[in-house]
């Protein structure tokens, strides 16, 4: 019998009815057999008496081991354990086991009930076949790994499509016309391409970062690159591929044999923006699963100073790479900045700065500013006063009051408190001694460089019962004096902490929660980006509806900068002479950064690696602005489209 | 498909009913860039098109034939005019349910196959599974790419890309079937299984829309046609109206001696004072040569990697079985009496209103009349009607020069009389060689039950 013919067959058995209901009886029979051998075996007489075998080579009684030392505890001590507590539950337990092979079983039902059942389990056995030898070897480690990556990815990719074309297999001419996206996708070259570097590269990436670095540092370059890297290619895939397939049908004129069906010019274009929305969620959740799933195999590996994961030496407590990796990569936290000592419009500032500008005028009688002017000497008055309210002179103390951190007394998650001082022109050899107190708890003295950033872990306990913290900084060393008496030493000169210097941040949410936010928002992006670039090739041509979708693509990411660059730009000169040249530019620009500053805030990737929130109310305005435009820029491209006469002049 | 329909006449189609297109004083200008005039290529046309007839629309390359088809469509807006289909405006959604339309060109997904192609088509159409498996399986086996459904459809040859783009144009059964240049590109066997699908498709009440410049395909096939050039009408009417000679007679019997066809002569000279003009032996056409061969070497089962000879017209198109399609009633209505051996198949007995380019008869025909050899000088031979028409389309280009016509023919003048349709049932076509007087055989063989039925 031929190969061909023995695949055919196969082929036939894994689509049949008995072959999916026997594999998917014998998955779950497979899986209940796991859960229950890892059960008993961590469980069970045989890890008990390792447990207390190991207990007994420590010296202690394993029938006291389990008892917890009676005795007054505060509230501070429980805290701090279970915050310990919070950091180190990123160990895997059996409940992480037990989810991991129901969620390997019921993936494996879902291929099965696809008919990719045999398929998948031959490319398993050759991927494993192949892999295995090539692990043997430290030289030829990377590629079994590499290897095992690409054909997950691609595994997974595979069967989301399948899923999808069955999905779409209903009569329906939208449904038809976003399967043949598909198709299209899967077998046109370019796309072919993008989709294979997207999976290789993501597969790749883990082998290129140093094993030697931070593991905090590790995963940051991880999360960086596999989640903005894989956002990126698929975002020129969802601009090149919207276009190619829109305007290459009118190119080649096979939409001539689609419209003269009963096609509506809506339905049309809702099919095309749905298809390539479904590819491009189909490649982000398989980049984002195989992130995710990579950055929890990074976090299992040791932090540096540990010789197993999260096992520390030092006396229980978590290594300082595990603890930043656990509390400021891996989590979700809201930064607050201190209340400002008054306000731009306070009454008492107002007519602080107008008497401030009168003297100005008593001093100067050629000094006639006119209103426009008062106010923007106003402006600069406010800024020069906020920041001489963050300035501490030497040996003098000064409070910030930060609100609403409620959260962390939910959450019971450390507190962050970051600063960063400058002095003087921050010489890097100069350390300072400053001493914080956060309602009315003492810190231990710091010693601290100058100009950069440093970062302190607070209980939540020490926030009060309303979600407010007052933070108290002296600028000095505190020594107890020979009369007994605790004394300031004063640092040489005064420090200021620089506007967004001084935070508190608070974890409200978990990285993992986090994370699916940044995915649905990536989504979002390349969602807007599908009906930019078909909307764009209603009208234009492949190389110019691909230039404007890129260009508006690229304008919208760097709508942030270009918001700075305006406002530093501004319509005068340094002297502050109005330039005519720059008024265009710069309504220009701040027309442009409005309109994507909704799209700019978002950053969901810079949010993720930095471990900062991405909030609801981030997502849901995302969703807001983003979704209106996808409904104005699609009822233009059925507009634009049902106006046009697809059949060109092709006559002599 | 061939040997069901080659023995099939158009004279058992539906008679014409309503309007399904009408053109009034169509026009359209192609603009440039500054909204100036750059190409007028329809300019005050207008036609009819009426329910179950075959139209033709002819002309020169550049006459406007595919813009009018495109306007047709809705691909295309008119500059000027009226224009309905279906009693609706052409980009009206609705319509397009029932038409199916075959481009000058096949423009199909090159990364799907056959098969993926006619399933996206029939979604398009919202048809349900099992009604599209079965669809697509009898297309594929009536244009005879079974075999090949599974190949890409870029790995096609041209004409196999032929035969898809028309197997998409009939997945939606369509009430009016549009083909732009429909045999461009295929073999013989594929330009003959075409003609016999339309004429199938019009005996069966379908509504046919054929634009070529392959005179030789819509003189096989059309009830009427309208023939272009510059956009303008230049002739219009049935087919026979405008093809007959009248003038002269075709008289086709078996093989006669001398001294049979001197009495013939006698006797004609006799009655009307003319005489025979021309006794020849018919000459077998290359296409039923080009049929006979490639049907023997089907018949010794050589193989071949393309596309096969097709089947039979597939059976949604023939038949009234689960889709409800309302063939077979028609079919019995025409017939006026219920065929109990009908599987929904052409009947193949043949008649003499047959198709007489269909193979098995060029055979017959060779076994006729084997010498009538002229007994006077041998005269210019009788243009055929490609001749004719090819004359049309010379003379037309003459007149848009603006010189005078050198001739008069009756039929070919656009006056109003001649460019009236005409409503009765279109004569089957002669093919070139096979000159009959269909009128004469038909009233000498003519029995009760081969009355005309219609009203």
């Amino acid at each position: 019998m031929k190969l061909k013919e023995i695949l055919l067959r196969l082929d036939r058995l894994q689509h049949a009815l008995a072959f999916k209901i026997t594999a998917t009886a014998v998955v779950f029979a497979l899986a209940v057999a796991g859960i229950s051998t890892y059960f008993f075996a961590v469980t069970g007489p045989a890890a008990a008496a390792a447990e207390a075998a190991e207990l007994a080579a420590s010296g202690i009684d394993a029938e006291e081991a389990p008892a917890v030392v009676e005795g007054p505890v505060s509230d501070i001590q429980r805290q701090f354990e279970r915050s310990i507590e919070t950091v180190v539950a990123g160990r895997s337990s059996i409940a992480d086991v037990a989810y991991g092979i129901t969620l390997a079983a019921a993936v494996a039902v879902v291929v099965i009930w696809l008919g990719l059942g045999l398929t998948y389990l031959g490319l398993l056995l050759l991927a494993a076949g192949v892999a295995a030898p090539l692990s043997l070897f430290p030289q030829t480690e990377v590629y079994a790994r590499v290897l095992i990556g690409v054909v997950a990815l691609t595994a997974s990719f595979t069967a989301l499509m399948q899923g999808l074309r069955i999905l779409l297999s209903l009569p329906n001419p939208v449904f038809a016309v976003a399967r043949n996206v598909l198709a299209e996708a899967v077998r046109m070259k370019i796309s072919l391409v993008f989709i294979v570097l997207l999976l290789f590269g993501l597969a790749a990436l883990p082998a290129v970062l140093d094993p030697e670095t931070p593991l905090r540092y590790r995963v940051q370059s991880f999360l960086q690159y596999g989640a903005g890297g894989s956002f990126w290619m698929i975002a020129m895939l969802t601009l090149f591929f919207s276009v190619a397939s829109v305007t290459g049908e009118q190119r080649e004129k096979i939409i001539w044999q689609t419209v003269t069906k009963p096609v509506a010019a809506w339905q049309y274009i809702l099919g095309k923006w749905l298809g390539v929305s479904l590819l491009s969620a189909v490649l982000l959740l398989v980049s984002a699963s195989g992130t995710f799933l990579f950055v929890e195999y990074l976090r299992g590996q040791p932090a540096l100073g540990e010789r197993v994961a999260y096992e520390s030496p030092n006396d229980g407590l978590p290594t300082a790479d595990r603890l930043i990796l656990e509390t400021q990569v891996l989590s979700a936290r809201r930064e607050f900045e201190p209340n400002p000592p008054f306000e731009r419009d306070d009454v008492d500032f107002i007519r602080f700065a107008q008497a401030r500008i009168d003297r100005q005028i008593e001093a100067d009688p050629n000094f006639q500013p006119t209103p426009a002017e008062r106010e923007t000497l106003i402006d600069e008055l406010f800024r020069s006063e906020q920041l001489l309210q963050r300035s501490v002179g030497p040996g003098e103390l000064r409070g910030f009051v930060f609100e609403g951190l409620d959260a962390a007394l939910r959450t019971d998650r450390l507190v962050l408190f970051r600063y960063q001082v400058d002095s003087g022109t921050n010489n890097p050899d100069t350390t300072y001694n400053l001493n914080f107190r956060f309602n009315d708890a003492a810190y231990p003295q710091q010693r601290v460089g100058l100009g950069h950033p440093h970062t302190l872990e607070l209980l939540p306990a020490l926030i009060d019962e309303e979600g407010v913290l007052r933070v108290s900084a002296l600028n000095g060393s505190l020594f107890v004096g020979p009369d007994g008496l605790l004394r300031t030493r004063p640092n040489p000169s005064s420090v200021t902490f620089p506007e967004g210097t001084l935070i508190v941040s608070v974890a409200e949410s978990s990285y993992q929660a986090n994370f699916l936010r940044a995915v649905a928002v990536l989504w979002l992006k390349l969602a807007f980006l599908a009906i930019l670039a078909i909307w764009a090739s209603t009208f234009l041509s492949f190389p110019v509806a691909c230039l404007v979708a890129v260009g508006v693509f690229l304008t919208a990411e760097s709508a942030s900068f270009l918001t700075t660059a305006v406002d530093r730009f501004g319509t005068t000169d340094q002297l502050g002479n109005p330039e005519p040249w720059r008024i265009p530019i710069f309504y220009i620009g701040s027309a442009v950064a409005w309109v994507f500053r909704i799209y700019a805030e978002l950053k969901p990737v810079t949010r993720l690696v930095d471990g900062e929130l991405l909030t609801f109310g981030h997502v849901l305005r995302g969703v807001a602005v983003l979704s209106s435009w996808i409904v104005v820029l699609y009822g233009a491209a059925v507009l634009t489209f049902r106006r046009r006469e697809l059949a060109v002049y092709s006559g002599n | 498909m061939a040997d069901a329909i080659s023995s099939t006449s158009r004279s058992d189609a539906p008679p014409p009913g309503g309007v399904v297109v009408a053109c009034q004083n169509l026009s359209k200008v192609f603009k440039d860039f500054w909204m100036r005039d750059r190409a007028r290529a329809v300019d005050g046309l207008s036609f009819e098109i009426r329910q179950h007839e075959i139209f033709g629309l002819l002309g020169p390359n550049g006459s406007g034939k595919s813009t009018t088809i495109k306007m047709i469509l809705g691909l295309l807006r008119p500059t000027k005019g009226r224009l309905v289909v279906f009693g609706k405006s052409p980009t009206d959604v609705a319509t397009k349910k029932r038409i199916g339309y075959l481009p000058e060109e096949s423009y199909l997904y090159q990364f799907l196959n056959a098969r993926e192609t006619l399933d996206y088509y029939g979604k398009l159409f919202q048809l349900d599974r099992r009604t599209r498996q079965r669809r697509i399986d009898e297309l594929l086996d009536m244009v005879g790419l079974t075999a090949a459904q599974f190949r890409p459809v870029r790995e096609y040859s041209k004409g196999m890309q032929r035969r898809i783009g028309l197997a998409q144009a009939l997945i939606n059964d369509p009430d009016l079937l549009i083909l732009d240049e429909p045999t461009t590109g295929l073999d013989p066997i594929g330009t003959r299984q075409v003609k016999d699908l339309i004429i199938e498709l019009g005996r069966r009440g379908k509504t046919v829309l054929l634009s070529s410049h392959l005179l030789a395909d819509v003189e096989d096939c059309v009830d009427r046609m309208v023939i272009l050039y510059g956009g303008r009408t230049r002739a219009e009417g049935a087919r026979d109206e405008l093809l007959m000679d009248s003038n002269h007679l075709t008289l086709q019997t078996d093989q006669l001696d001398d001294e049979t066809i001197a009495e013939i002569d006698a006797v004609i000279r006799r009655r009307t004072g003319g005489a025979v003009q021309k006794v020849a032996k018919p000459r077998q056409t290359l296409e039923s040569l080009f049929l006979d061969i490639v049907e023997s070497a089907r018949a010794e089962r050589i193989t071949t990697s393309g596309a096969t000879s097709g089947g039979a017209t597939a059976a949604f198109l023939r038949s009234d079985d689960e889709t409800g399609e309302g063939d077979a009633l028609i079919d019995r209505l025409v017939r006026g009496k219920d065929d109990p051996g009908d599987d929904g198949e052409m009947p193949r007995e043949t008649t003499p209103e047959t198709c007489p380019a269909a193979g098995a008869e060029a055979d017959e025909d060779n076994a006729v009349l084997d010498a009538l050899i002229d007994p006077v000088a041998p005269a210019d031979p009788e243009p055929t009607p490609d001749d004719q028409l090819l004359r049309m389309v010379e003379r037309m280009e003459t007149d848009a020069a603006g010189e005078p016509r050198p001739d008069a023919e009756p039929g070919l003048s656009p006056s109003p009389e001649t460019s009236k349709p005409k409503s009765q049932a279109p004569t089957p076509p002669a093919a070139s060689g096979d000159e009959v007087d269909t009128d004469l055989i038909s009233s000498l063989l003519k029995e009760p039950d081969d009355e005309d039925p219609r009203p």
